[in-house]
């Protein structure tokens, strides 16, 4: 074996310089170092989990985005044809309201055209009876003398057909 | 204000006393002045001037024809009276 350039003694020493390694190697780095290697494993795996779950509730409330916008969506396109018919009710109901408005002031306008015509046709009905007695009383003054008044004054006494109470009170112009 | 009723009483038996003895006055009035025929006429025609003191006053916005006053009474019979009621009637029917 010296032949073949084998040291015994040396391999001894290598081996036990092994074994030592060995078990110095598996008792304080192996061990703490696989414990390290599970250790990362599980803290990958729990990352993994949470990654996992933040991307379920990331989904989640993306739906509920989703959701929620076709809901204002909706909600707003409702209000908005409520407010439109709305509008249209309104527009209608002040037209109408005017209409009637202007029908009554039509009506107000002809009654009051119409009492005036009446008040000014009773007017000038007066002035014209008026005038018509203004007339005939300076006419008669004039054109009566003495003898005529005479006569009518007889004539009156002698046709005196009713009562003298009947003439009773009547005021003289 | 209350008046006494025995003042009140003897006021009115005066009155009638006065309205009995003392004659009736009339006012006759007439567009022009009468003389003593008409009035005869008009007394004859009307029974109240009977027995009354009967004075004629002058007016000629009445035209032709009297008019009667007497107590608290008035009655027209003159032309002017009539076309006044002519004019009032023409009022009343517009």
């Amino acid at each position: 074996m010296e032949n073949l350039g084998i040291d015994w003694k040396l391999l001894v020493a290598q081996l036990i310089n092994f074994g030592v390694f060995f078990v110095i190697f598996k008792k304080f780095v192996a061990k703490p170092f696989s414990r390290f290697l599970s250790e990362e494993k599980k803290h990958e795996e729990e990352r993994a989990k949470v990654m996992e779950k933040a991307k379920v509730m990331e989904e989640a409330l993306f739906e509920k985005e989703r959701e929620w916008k076709k809901k204002m969506l909706r909600e707003s396109e409702t209000s908005l044809k409520r407010a439109k018919e709305l509008g249209e009710k309104l527009k209608k109901e002040i037209i109408e309201s005017a209409h009637k408005e202007a029908e009554q002031v039509l009506v107000k306008a002809r009654n009051q055209t119409e009492e005036e015509r009446e008040s000014l046709y009773r007017e000038v009905k007066n002035r014209v009876s008026e005038l018509s007695m203004f007339i005939v009383t300076h006419a008669l003054n004039d054109y009566l003398t003495q003898e005529a008044r005479e006569k009518i004054t007889a004539y009156i006494l002698k046709n005196l057909t009713k009562d003298l109470d009947s003439y009773e009170n009547k005021p003289t112009s | 204000m209350k008046i006494n009723p025995r003042l009140k009483e003897e006021l009115k038996a005066y009155l009638k006393n006065r309205l009995r003895h003392d004659p009736r006055q009339v006012v006759i009035v007439s567009s022009y002045k009468l003389n003593g025929k008409e009035l005869d006429n008009i007394k004859n025609e009307i029974a109240v001037l009977k027995n009354a003191q009967v004075v004629n006053e002058v007016d000629p916005s009445l035209m032709a024809g009297i008019i009667l006053r007497f107590d608290s009474k008035m009655i027209d019979l003159s032309l002017g009276g009539e076309l006044f009621q002519l004019q009032k009637r023409i009022h009343e029917s517009t």
